[in-house]
């Protein structure tokens, strides 16, 4: 049974669903396995005869008492049985410190046979993620005389005894951010003959240093105090490893042919040394630090690069992230004893994905995790939806890497530069002008280096104006030099410039500017121009990233999310360096002494990573502060962005952009105030969620869990919502709210708050609806303040249809009876109509791949072509729910596929698109319009050697015509405002084997739809479908 | 399990004494159940019930049916529960009653007469337990046991039903007190009160007075039977007010 509360009147969601393939297989898939007990971590006890093992709040898990060695070996018989019960099953990974369970591969059977177990509480398909791909230091105001810095004893005392574990791609030992010695200089050395700078690790550190592939237990240091590889999972997908990969903790290969340099840049932003040169591409760019410059690193590497030939980036392999093996990694980093983990990887679109139930028990045993909100903004698709988490956001620095074009005529022009050396006058040519013979001038405009386009006898000396786009904007500037050109200006196509290096010295200028030069030059031919060297200008910042993923929490409406925002663009600091397969054979035999490098990278992973520094920092100041206390003082501290020009709910200034705000250190480090949460609260938080088998301690509905944002999803009315504050503070204060929500009041009672030192109080903020319009939602705040610290929570509330009730029911179930809670909104009669159940039908045909995103999907849908399939689809009026389903197992590739799915309304809108990874893709339309819909899958790539596949389209469109199995919704006599009733729902003797669709749509007073919940039922003993995971999205790929 | 019945008023020290048996007498049931008791178990029966929903049961016609002023045939106002049919909310752990139970929704309330015309029985015993999302009231609901004699009047007790414990409401076994389980009925109504932050306790106004019940301990009086009986459809329930004011049973047919 599975709950998921949405009042939006059209529901584009992956739904949980199975595959109607008729035939189970023989093939052996990945699996996690969780039982019903509880992991070490969370263990109250409540098993006769076994003490409780978790931590007390504000403690860090303790695995060496007696009890923990019991209770360890009651797991490992109880995943015994359940193992024994399915003897041919290979399992892979068992876990009992964060997860109680194991992966492994199995059949459909073997699956079957564990859903079926009373002890087994999920089953969930494994899938792959991915990586959500310096001078921040500054910008966060760290290094202040007064920052918290400072307040910890200087860059050489920030983040000391505080271990961070990085769960990526690994880390690239030899760079200095991970070195354990001083030079005469006091900068860090590898060099044996620099002063130790750090002392042993912490002796609470069980870690180790796992050897592999250029990799030895010497890599390790002081500072890089653990490095371990978790490939279990990986392994068993068959992937041919690609050969920048490294079988061991090392990161593989970055550059223009891998896929490395991630794990390495998220690992030295949060804990890298301070005084290391950022040299990118040979500029020193200034001296990188770390957040937290003296914690210790623990890396823990579960991404791995693999063979792809359909990889469109040019390196013809693709990266991936597996479940198994990053709960294995996490489960290893609690027992190793890190403080911190940071997770800039993708997933988490539900609280019961493995990974996220790794990281509630990791919590509980006092572990801060900080997880990417995801790039697939401005959409609202934030990842990583726990409320035991920081999930960040992706905003700007202020640092602009600038470069003045000074034209001959006196005029200039500033752009994005990171060139070295000034470039004394040269004439400048149009790239168009200096095409070589035969070449295509738009080639030419655009400087491609291979095969060339530009004329040596034209460009020889001079400066080219290339124009961006199509080509790697590097391979302009190498255009420009092989052809013997000195310098470049790129103009822009209205990307936004990127500062970067280039062949030869470059300033990249904006569209107008750019237009402006050309229009100098065709005038006067004879002009000449120089570029400056780059210098630090400033821009205003921070602005959340139009690619960092925005809210709603579509999981639950009622949690806010993302929760804060942190640099993630133009990020400097350490990765891996470009190496040839002969180099990489060195690094293995030892050889060659491997290169550092770094770069810039955007993405919400480096955002990550400084909330993963700063979280560390404030564990090493409050060594007794919960999880939960420090992400509330990262939160209530925060502190506005600015307005990043984008419209209605996705713009970055909203909670659904920015979250709390962005964050703010030396704010955090005082925050009067934090609301704390208990590993109780959030094992009512899933009962609220509907997991039945977190019922055993009550219940809590999302916006009542202690979090420092409140979200409601449907204020009926009027909703009032629990919090409670302990004053962190020195002294005894006295706090009253200031609160702001159009079309809303908030009150808060009592009105205020007095609290010694270490007190807790509760209080309530009663939010009622007053001229706020319905369906929208409204953005606002409450901040408490004592006179001396400003306590701040963002507010993200809607009023919607008059009745809440759950989203979707799924039963496998031929027949049964159910009674639903729904909250009213209004007093009388409530009435139901229903439709269904209605068995999906399959539609099997063929089709093309192209990659095309949503927009370019639209037109394709449009106008047909070979990688769309448009299926036309009449929605009768009196349509209670249509469904359109393609599954992974439906396909040739069954799995190596790709397919996409998007629906169109009669006007040719868009009206639900699922773009995953895989072809698990579904789209669900509650109460469409009528008309005629076009429904198109969409062959978005394919990891096999083939131009299509086949497939398999399941659809149902279920009207209140429709009847079957007796499906039929019972309503209360009468319901009343503000309060909750039952519904009734029944339906009997299905066919078994099959799939069937049905809605209950709940109408107020005017016989007008109030909510919609769906009925998906599936008599076939389906299977766990595999979460859908969001497809890498690079924010910048060179282009 | 604290319990009290209107006619007559029990004493403070009476509750004590009762709620002292009150998980004594869960094993001494079976052992010491009159001759010509019944226990109603709800086995017999499945799926929703719908206002005037009836069946038989050991005897004994039961029904449930809404209070409200124009109900409908389809309104819903039970389940006969497997404990696993609530979707967003538990159902209550049936600790102390047996699978399946019977669950009161949305205001509804119980009837219960004799399938012989003119039978009049007792009430000794029941389990029952408050039903909806967990609240943290140490007395969620109250359930009301509302007999009426063949002349016409009426007596009632009420049962102070027990808060949720692990986030779950659960069975309790309940004892009628021999004051309300001495009496002859010719029908018997079961409605519960939802009660609320402040402590004042309403039927029939919210949706949310739900309970189960299972196991519901009668006994024929003997001698009696073929007097004329109210029907069902002609009983009306009508509330005054909050639960500590009381309320009566009002025959439609007397008024």
């Amino acid at each position: 049974m599975m709950i998921r509360s949405i009042s939006s009147a059209l529901v584009l969601a992956a739904l949980a669903a199975s595959s109607a393939c008729a035939n189970a297989d023989e093939v052996r898939r990945p699996y996690i396995v969780q039982l019903a007990s509880k992991p070490i971590a969370s263990y109250d006890g409540t098993v006769s005869g076994y003490n409780a093992t978790q931590a007390a709040p504000g403690t860090r898990l303790s695995l060496d008492s007696a009890d923990v060695q019991l209770y360890g070996g009651y797991l490992a018989q109880q995943q015994s049985t359940v193992v024994a019960a399915v003897p041919a099953a290979q399992v892979l990974h068992n876990y009992a410190v964060v997860f109680n369970g194991f992966a492994a591969l199995m059949t459909d059977a073997e699956v079957r046979v564990l859903q079926a177990r009373s002890d087994v509480a999920v089953v969930s398909a494994d899938t792959p993620r991915h990586m959500d791909t310096i001078s921040t230091p500054v910008f966060l105001g760290l290094d202040k005389a007064d920052g918290l810095w400072n307040r910890l004893g200087g860059k050489g005392g920030a983040g000391e005894g505080v271990i961070i574990g990085i769960v990526d791609g690994g880390i690239w030992p030899e760079s200095l951010a991970f070195a354990d010695r001083l030079d005469g200089n006091g900068r860090p050395t590898y060099d044996n003959n620099g002063t130790i700078a750090y002392g042993a690790p912490p002796a609470s550190w069980k870690g180790t240093c796992q050897a592999g592939e250029g990799f030895t237990a010497a890599h390790c240091n002081n500072k890089l105090i653990g490095a371990r590889f978790f490939d279990t999972s990986y392994r068993t997908t068959g992937n041919v490893t690609h050969w920048t990969e490294f079988a061991s903790p090392r990161d593989s290969i970055g550059g223009a042919t891998g896929h490395g340099g991630h794990g390495s840049h998220t690992s030295s932003t949060a804990g890298g040394n301070s005084g290391v040169d950022a040299n990118v591409g040979g500029t020193v760019l200034g001296q990188a630090s770390g957040i937290a410059p003296r914690a210790r690193i623990a890396t823990y590497k579960v991404c791995w690069t693999y063979v792809d030939a359909t990889a469109t980036d040019g390196t013809g392999s693709r990266n991936a992230c597996f479940t198994g093996d990053s709960v294995a990694a996490i489960e290893q980093a609690v027992i190793d004893g890190v403080n911190v983990i940071n997770y800039s990887i993708s997933g988490g679109a539900s609280i019961t994905d493995p990974v996220e139930q790794a990281f509630l028990h990791a919590s509980n045993a006092g572990v801060f995790v900080a997880a990417s909100a995801g790039n697939s903004g401005p959409a609202a698709s934030v990842a990583h939806i726990s409320p035991w988490l920081a999930t960040v956001a992706a905003s700007t620095h202020p640092r602009a890497f600038t470069g003045n074009v000074f034209l001959g005529n006196g005029v200039s022009y500033l752009g994005a530069s990171i060139n070295p050396n000034a470039l004394a006058s040269a004439p400048v040519i149009r790239a168009q002008d200096a095409a070589l013979n035969g070449a295509n001038p738009s080639n030419a405009d655009l400087c491609f280096s291979n095969p060339p386009v530009l004329d040596p006898a034209k460009v020889a000396g001079k400066i080219v104006i290339c124009t961006r786009g199509t080509n790697a904007r590097v391979d302009k500037s190498l255009a420009v030099l092989h052809a013997g050109g000195v310098g470049m200006i790129l103009r822009d196509n209205g990307a936004g410039v990127v500062a970067e290096t280039h062949s030869v010295p470059t300033v990249h200028v904006t569209v107008a500017d750019g237009n402006t030069i050309i229009n100098y030059v065709q005038q006067s031919p004879a002009l000449t121009a120089a570029i400056s060297k780059f210098f630090y200008g400033v821009k205003p910042a921070p602005t959340v990233a139009s690619f960092s993923s925005r809210g709603p929490n579509s999981y639950d409406l009622n949690m806010l999310k993302p929760d804060l925002t942190a640099p993630g663009v133009e990020v400097i600091a350490s990765v891996t360096p470009a190496l040839s397969a002969a180099q990489r054979a060195d690094v293995v035999n030892g050889t060659l002494v491997p290169p550092t490098a770094f770069a810039a990278y955007d993405g919400t992973s480096m955002a990550s990573p400084h909330v993963a520094g700063v979280a560390a920092l404030l564990h090493q100041l409050y060594p007794t502060w919960t999880p939960a206390a420090i992400k509330s003082a990262l939160m209530t501290s925060g502190t506005p962005t600015l307005a990043d020009g984008l419209n209605g709910d996705t713009r970055g200034i909203l909670p659904f952009g920015q979250g709390a705000g962005h964050i703010n250190p030396n704010g955090a480090s005082d925050p009067g105030l934090v609301f704390d949460i208990s590993s109780l609260d959030y094992r009512k938080y899933q009962c609220g969620m509907g997991i039945a088998a977190q019922c055993g301690s009550g219940t809590l509905v999302g916006y009542n869990l202690n979090t420092a944002s409140i979200a409601i999803g449907n204020v009926l009315g009027t909703t009032t919502v629990n919090r409670t504050v302990t004053n962190v503070g020195a002294s005894t204060a006295t706090y009253s709210s200031t609160s702001a929500i159009p079309g809303f009041t908030a009150t808060m009672a009592p009105s205020s708050l007095t609290l010694a030192p270490g007190e807790s109080k509760a209080f309530t903020v009663t939010l009622t609806r007053t001229t706020a319009p319905i369906n929208a939602w409204q953005f606002g705040s409450l901040t408490l303040n004592d006179g001396a610290h400003n306590v701040r929570l963002p507010i993200a509330v809607r009023s919607g249809a008059p009745v809440t009730a759950p989203t979707l029911v799924t039963s496998d179930k031929a027949g049964a009876s159910k009674v639903m809670s729904v909250a009213t909104g209004f007093t009388g009669r409530m009435n139901a109509a229903v439709g269904g159940l209605k068995e999906v039908e399959r539609t099997a045909s063929t089709v093309g791949f192209a990659p095309l995103n949503s927009a370019q999907a639209r037109q394709a849908c449009i106008n047909g072509s070979a990688s769309v399939r448009q299926f036309p689809f009449t929605i009768p009026a009196n349509t209670v729910v249509a469904r359109f389903e393609l599954f992974d197992r439906d396909t040739t590739g069954n799995g190596a596929d790709d397919l996409d799915l998007i629906v169109l309304n009669p006007a040719g809108t868009s009206v639900g698109y699922s773009g995953n990874d895989g072809s698990n893709e579904a789209v669900t339309l509650v109460a469409p319009p009528a008309g005629t819909y076009l429904v198109c899958p969409i062959g978005y790539g394919t990891s096999s050697n083939r131009t299509s596949t086949a497939f398999t389209l399941s659809s149902a469109v279920v009207t209140t015509a429709d009847t079957g199995g007796s499906f039929r919704a019972l309503v209360p006599s009468k319901v009343y405002a503000g309060s909750t009733a039952t519904v009734g729902v029944s339906w009997s003797a299905l066919a078994t084997g099959k799939r069937y669709l049905g809605g209950v749509q709940l109408l107020d007073t005017n016989n007008v739809v109030a909510a919609t919940t769906v009925f998906s039922v599936e008599t076939n003993q389906p299977l766990p479908l595999a979460e859908p995971v969001a497809r890498a999205t690079p924010v910048d790929n060179g282009f | 399990m604290m319990w009290n019945s209107s006619v007559p008023h029990t004493t403070s020290r009476a509750r004590a004494r009762l709620a002292g048996l009150a998980t004594a007498c869960i094993l001494a049931l079976g052992a010491s159940l009159p001759a010509q008791a019944s226990v109603i178990t709800f086995s017999g029966v499945s799926g929703l019930i719908a206002h005037g929903d009836a069946f038989a049961e050991a005897g004994y016609v039961i029904g449930g049916y809404s209070n409200a002023l124009e109900p409908s045939p389809g309104d819903l106002v039970g389940l006969i529960s497997d404990g696993t049919d609530c979707i967003n909310f538990s159902c209550p752990a049936s600790t102390a009653a047996s699978l399946p139970y019977y669950l009161a929704l949305n205001d509804g309330y119980l009837y219960l007469s004799s399938e012989t015309e003119g039978q009049t029985f007792r009430v000794s015993a029941f389990d029952a337990s408050f039903a909806g999302a967990a609240s943290t009231l140490a007395v969620p609901g109250v359930l009301r046991f509302q007999g009426v004699r063949a002349d016409n009047t009426s007596v009632s007790a009420d049962a102070l039903l027990s808060g949720a414990s692990g986030g779950n409401y659960g069975f309790n076994s309940f004892i009628l007190p021999t004051a309300f389980s001495s009496q002859d009925f010719v029908e018997l109504a079961i409605f519960a009160f939802a009660c609320n932050g402040t402590g004042s306790c309403a039927a029939f106004s919210t949706d949310r007075a739900q309970f189960g019940i299972d196991n519901l301990v009668l006994t024929d009086t003997p001698g009696t039977g073929n007097t004329e009986v109210p029907e069902p459809s002609d009983m009306l329930l009508v509330i005054l007010g909050l639960f500590s004011m009381g309320m009566v049973l009002r025959n439609r047919r007397g008024a």
